[in-house]
């Protein structure tokens, strides 16, 4: 094989550039022939990725002293005058010394410089590992860019109904079947999510190792190799393709085997359908990465559920009846998307005829699997997903946090020009050209900047474990192996050095020997017009935070103060056995059991058995309407069941009819209670009108009477409004046991209900929860930006005060001759001040007036993500000025005081 | 500067480099030594002692022909010098006094 410039095959040039930066001239010729050479002949023999990986090793192997020596000699050589043009490297050690020497000449101002650039860089660092792992999901998956999930939007007569992150099982597969572009599928069940499940290791075990999981999925035999999961035992294109096969993650494989090998071992999985099945472990994969939005640790064969029952295939597989798969699909590169989903309808009108007869729609969205995380809101999505607009809001942060930093630095290099002004008169008279003048200025700032990097890595790993804790991000992303980091700090050093330090270089530069060196010098009036610019906008910016803060903080105050409709403090939740008594009447009976020796103790108030939790979306979902309606008028609404006792527990308020209850023999077969928003669903404007209606639950061909209507309430998180719904009574819909305890009698109550619980349901793990911390969990994302949000705020404000601070003290050293003159003539300490901070006062009130409407804009579209909001408080603006008005007179009067306080006899006779 | 101290590996690559005659340099070294040592050497491994025995004065060196193979860069041939042939030979005599001097039981082991 030739070597051709046009050839593909050419070496990496990230090796060439490193070698061109240490090889020596006399032998780079020699050297990347010998290396073009070996690597035309690797590629034929170990291929031209390999090839091309061990050439940059070689190079990097060829990073020995005898090269470098040998450079750097050569370097030496170079006469310090070619053609007319000066060796700047000599000046270097003088510009470190003079760099230096400023830097601790003024130690206040290099510690406010160096501090504020530091704090600048190491929140934006934090945040920019926030925003990338946010913005990282799925990219370990090979191929993520070009695959997507199928979900579904239902709408009836027109009218959204439901947009579902899950779909008809047979989606996926008909979708790679009808179209060429499409080339792979896969699809899930969120077992984990629906049912509960107590998987248990007895082989020879004597004290079966039970557990239960919750990230579990029956996942089609095409999962493993659709998602490229690391396998690191089994085959990936077969572990899930026979019936009764399962496959573990290496973690789950460790709780049950220790470090025996996992596969060809038996798992027993049993769950509240009554299944009990013996697999098989096929496979053993790595444990999934953090930043994946369908996070599981049980994968089990589908095949094993399509012989479950007669017409299980059809339900699991073929069946376009229930919907509840996850589906996914893997299109070729480059295809185009909205053709794609332009030829979904039909697939939808082939396979489902009916649907126009009901005037209904399906509409099925093709979703990126990469922004799922951050864009996809969707009901039954399989965990709560995070926010694109907090992680934009924070990257804006980011940037201005670090603009800020960097406009301190410009301010008070600027501002001390006067301090420069004789030494660059010197240097000039001296001969030093403009260009060098320049030079040593950015040398300066590079300096400075790469002090505070140093510094901001310190700051970084100080506060690292309460930034884990705030961020939510888990310990396992380590922000060191994040390489964006590196990059950003490079980024950041780079403009950081360049730009802090270009204007002030210009400014310094540009002075005029002769002027400066009598002392005539002046500002100019451009520089003061920038630098009370930069100030605005540093105010402007502290503004827009302590608004953006503060609205943030009565939005998420509002949203857990609110009245949802529920009382959850006090209640234990306690979900209901996988594994129960499977002989005619077992299951009421173990029900009645476990609740009866609970009722009777004194630390607990009620017990109730229930179909929901609130926090908790709902599973089932059905058309209803009242007797008299056509059935096209049926509107769909939440379905759920409940006890007696339900209402009471949950503490919900009824405002029309009355609760279930045992004295109405006939509630017990007929009763349902609907929720306001339901009535209104139904058409009646007052609670009161549809009590005693017959309504007729579609879907299910069963009818009932409204008992009572209860008041609404938000059984999701306030972001949603809250769904109509109706409470059928039926004790055995019993997925939750909810128990209200007396207040201080947690510990005993827990106590009694475990004991309870292992008589009752012996084979079964205990395990409970809190139903407000549950619900309250909904809130992740926005606390987590509620704190980052604030804390970041905070900073930025401080790193403003930290400018404000130098700025001021340079105005009041500036104007000590001034004061002392004023003073003389009988000015008091009083109008001294007045006259001082009288210039920032006017800058705070420009900037404020400036931010206002910017963070009005911003922080009204976050509040419109929220069904239930508060408003945009005209207090809280009023507050952000006081604050940066307070906080910047409080910095300026220090040092205003400071000097106006100065005997004049003294600030006069300086100079 | 090293003094005349051979190593091990310098004496394989000095040895091959008087094999090669007029054909030694980095590739033709680097394949030769790895097929008699059979083990896989990096590239640069072989640059550094030939550049080290350059500087030590038992190999010398010019430049040869561009060939389209390198992509037109010349390749640098290596020789072995006088001294570095004096060296070898210095080498070898002081192994085989010390083999000469083994008690022959001691190799019959």
């Amino acid at each position: 094989m030739y070597y051709n410039s046009n050839n593909v095959n050419k070496p990496p040039k990230l090796a060439k550039w490193i070698l061109n930066l240490f090889c020596p001239d006399r032998w780079k010729e020699e050297i990347v022939g010998d290396l073009d050479e070996e690597f035309m002949l690797n590629i034929e023999r170990i291929g031209l990725s390999k090839a091309k990986r061990l050439y940059l090793w070689t190079v990097i192997r060829s990073f020995r002293g005898y090269l470098l020596i040998e450079k750097l000699k050569s370097g030496q050589n170079q006469p310090h005058y070619q053609g007319g043009r000066i060796n700047n490297n000599v000046m270097f050690s003088n510009y470190l010394k003079i760099t230096l020497r400023a830097l601790l000449k003024n130690r206040v101002y290099s510690f406010i410089n160096i501090s504020g650039l530091a704090i600048g860089i190491a929140g934006a660092l934090l945040i920019f590992h926030y925003v990338s792992f946010e913005r990282s999901y799925e990219n370990h998956i090979d191929g993520a860019e070009n695959m997507y999930r199928v979900s579904l939007e239902l709408q009836v007569n027109g009218e959204f109904v439901y947009h579902s992150a899950e779909n008809y099982p047979p989606v996926a597969e008909s979708m790679v079947n009808d179209y060429p572009e499409v080339i792979e599928w896969a699809h899930a069940y969120n077992m984990g999510a629906k049912n509960n499940i107590v998987i248990t290791y007895e082989e020879g075990q004597l004290q079966p190792i039970k557990l239960k999981h919750k990230k579990f999925l029956y996942a089609s035999p095409t999962f493993l190799s659709f998602f490229d999961v690391d396998m690191i035992d089994g085959d990936a294109e077969k572990a899930l393709m026979e019936p009764y096969t399962m496959v573990i993650s290496e973690s789950t494989a460790k709780k049950y085997f220790g470090n025996e090998p996992a596969v060809g071992k038996r798992l027993r999985l049993r769950d509240d359908d009554r299944n009990n099945e013996n697999c098989v472990i096929t496979g053993v994969f790595k444990d999934l990465p953090a930043n994946t939005h369908l996070k599981y640790d049980v994968l089990i064969s589908t095949p094993t559920i399509y012989g479950r029952w007669d017409g299980a295939l059809t339900r699991y597989k073929t069946g376009w009846v229930r919907k509840d798969f996850y589906s996914y699909v893997k299109v070729q590169p480059n295809t185009d998307i909205k053709a794609l989903s332009a030829k979904l309808p039909a697939m939808v009108d082939k396979n489902m005829p009916r649907l126009a007869e009901q005037n209904a729609q399906h509409i099925m969205h093709l979703q990126p699997l990469n922004r799922i995380h951050l864009d996809s809101k969707l009901s039954d999505e399989a965990e709560l997903n995070g926010d694109s607009e907090p992680v934009t809001f924070l990257s804006i942060i980011a940037v201005f946090i670090i603009v800020i930093a960097w406009v301190n630095y410009v301010n008070l290099a600027t501002s001390r020009s006067l301090d420069r002004a004789r030494e660059v008169g010197i240097r000039k008279v001296l001969g030093s050209l403009r260009g060098q003048l320049i030079r040593q200025f950015l040398f300066e700032s590079v300096v400075v900047n790469l002090l505070a990097v140093v510094l901001a890595l310190g700051i970084v790993l100080l506060v690292l474990p309460a930034f884990y804790q705030i961020s939510g991000i888990p310990r396992s992303v380590v922000i060191w192996e994040n390489q964006l980091i590196w990059a950003a700090l490079a980024v950041v050093f780079l403009i950081g050095s360049m730009v802090s330090g270009f204007y002030p270089a210009l400014v310094l530069s540009s002075f005029k020997p002769v002027s400066t060196l009598k002392g005539k010098f002046r500002n100019s009036g451009t520089g003061v017009f920038l630098r009370k610019g930069l100030v605005v906008f540093q105010f402007a910016t502290s503004a827009a935070l302590i608004i953006g803060t503060l609205t943030v903080y009565k939005q998420m105050n509002y949203m857990q103060s609110a009245d949802l409709g529920f009382d959850l403090e006090q209640t234990i939740v306690v979900e209901r056995a996988a594994i129960a008594d499977t002989t005619p009447g077992g299951i009421t009976r173990q029900i009645n059991t476990f609740q009866e020796e609970l009722r009777a103790n004194a630390n607990i108030k009620s017990v109730s058995t229930s179909g929901m939790v609130p926090g908790k979306k709902l599973r089932f979902k059905g058309d209803v309407r009242t007797y008299n309606q056509i059935s096209t008028d049926a509107r769909p609404m939440d379905l759920m069941g409940g006890d007696y006792g339900l209402i009471e527990t949950l503490g919900m308020e009824i405002v029309a009819g009355r609760n279930f209850s045992r004295e109405f023999p006939s509630d017990a077969d007929t009763a349902v209670i609907l929720t306001r928003a339901g009535a209104e669903l139904l058409g009646y404007q007052n609670p009161e009108d549809i009590i005693n209606q017959t309504i007729v639950l579609e879907n299910f061909g069963q009818a009932g009477i409204v008992v009572g209507v209860v008041e609404d309430y938000n059984h999701e998180s306030l972001r949603v409004k809250a769904a109509p719904s109706i409470l059928l009574l039926d004790p055995q819909w019993s997925e939750y046991f909810l128990i209200k305890v007396e207040a201080n009698a947690i510990p005993e109550a827990l106590g009694v209900i475990e004991e309870q619980w292992n008589r009752v349901y012996a084979a079964n793990p205990f395990d409970y929860f809190f139903l407000d911390e549950f619900f309250n969990n909904q809130y992740e994302s926005e606390q987590q930006f509620q704190s980052m949000f604030s804390v970041f705020s905070v900073l930025a404000i401080v790193i403003g005060c930290l400018g404000l601070f130098g700025l001021s003290a340079f105005m009041a050293m500036q104007k000590t001759k001034e004061i002392g003159v004023r003073k003389v003539l009988g000015a008091s300490v009083k109008s001294v001040f007045y006259m001082l901070s009288k210039e920032f006062v006017i800058l705070i009130f420009v900037a404020n007036i400036i931010s206002w409407p910017i963070i009005y804009f911003a922080m009204d579209r976050w509040l419109q993500g929220f069904e239930y909001r508060t408003t945009l408080d005209p207090f809280i603006f009023v507050i952000a000025l006081v604050a940066v008005l307070g906080v910047a007179v409080l910095t300026i009067s220090y040092q205003t005081i400071k000097s106006a306080r100065l005997n004049p006899v003294d600030s006069l006779r300086y100079e | 500067m090293k003094g005349t101290y051979l190593g091990e590996f310098e004496e394989v690559v000095l040895l091959t480099v008087a094999m090669l005659e007029e054909s030694g340099y980095g590739i033709s070294v680097k394949q030769e030594v790895e097929k008699r040592t059979n083990r896989t050497i990096n590239l640069s491994a072989i640059h550094a002692t030939l550049y080290r025995l350059e500087k030590k004065g038992f190999l010398s060196s010019k430049l040869g022909e561009a060939t389209k193979v390198r992509g037109g860069k010349r390749k640098r041939i290596f020789f072995i010098t006088p001294y570095g042939v004096k060296n070898l030979k210095e080498a070898k005599s002081l192994r085989e006094g010390i083999w000469n001097a083994i008690p022959s039981y001691v190799l019959q082991q």
